[in-house]
């Protein structure tokens, strides 16, 4: 399958999981806006049972301290 | 107020309704770029007063210390435009109060400092729908092509490098604190009068 990350098309394995996906990008949420198929997914929300589609879309933008 | 648009132009800013979360570095200059810009309404939102540190890049003057940030740029900004329509909130924004708070803004300029207030801001603001324009990553000097804005999703635009953080060898300078500010102002008035952003 392959999905769009942060606007680039990506090809996975099937049943890849969101949470799988972050970690092996070393994205740490904490750090960062989740954005998925248009939603932003709070931090508190638990996404261990989450499997990425064929054309999913996902956003991770840096929220830095300044201003 | 700006004699270069067309009169369809200033009808569109003379009646949108802007919310200013945070009225530091950011939110006091892209306040004042929209001012000059023809915005006359604003929610602007802050809990802090204005200290000596913040006179390297936000606009204000140093007759103006210890007064609520949100009140001196009132006065500021009124000195510009004596015809604003402005609501002031000097207390702090929360996940629970941001939603009600903004929620006769047609857009909301995220101008927090700390990170994870930046964060809190954008998670609670972008359910609502309404376009949302942030800043990340402008601390220091120099690097002036890495500053960008960025639309992510549907209704996030993100100005800035996304990379320098402030910290003891990055600080926050008025120059590129005022990009971003400008940045910000500049998406602000690309969505409502169209073209690029």
């Amino acid at each position: 399958m392959t999905i769009s990350f942060n606007s680039e098309k990506m090809p996975l394995p099937e049943k890849t999981s969101l949470a799988n996906f972050l970690a092996e990008h070393s994205i740490r949420r904490e750090n960062v806006i989740l954005e998925y198929n248009s939603e932003v997914i709070p931090r508190s929300r638990d996404i261990s049972g989450l499997l990425l589609s064929d054309g999913d879309e996902i956003n991770v933008f840096k929220v830095v301290a300044g201003g | 107020m700006n004699p270069y648009l067309t009169e369809a132009q200033r009808g569109i800013l003379e009646n949108v309704h802007i919310g200013i979360a945070g009225a530091g570095g950011l939110g006091s200059n892209c306040a004042a770029h929209l001012v000059r810009s023809g915005i006359r309404r604003f929610v602007i939102a802050d809990f802090d007063t204005v200290c000596e540190s913040n006179l390297n890049r936000q606009f204000y003057f140093a007759d103006q210390l210890g007064r609520l940030k949100t009140e001196a740029l009132r006065e500021n900004l009124l000195r510009i435009n004596p015809e604003l329509d402005l609501v002031l909130f000097s207390d702090r924004i929360t996940a629970e109060n941001a939603p009600e708070l903004f929620a006769e803004c047609d857009m909301v300029a995220e101008c927090f400092d700390n990170g994870e207030a930046k964060a809190m801001l954008i998670e609670a603001l972008l359910p609502s729908g309404k376009p949302l324009i942030c800043a990340s990553g402008l601390a220091g000097f120099g690097h002036s092509n890495s500053l960008k804005v960025r639309r992510i999703g549907r209704n996030c635009f993100m100005a800035g490098d996304l990379e320098t953080s402030v910290s003891p060898t990055s600080p926050p300078i008025s120059p590129r604190v005022g990009i971003v500010a400008a940045m910000e102002a500049n998406t602000i008035l690309a969505l409502l009068l169209g073209g690029e952003i």
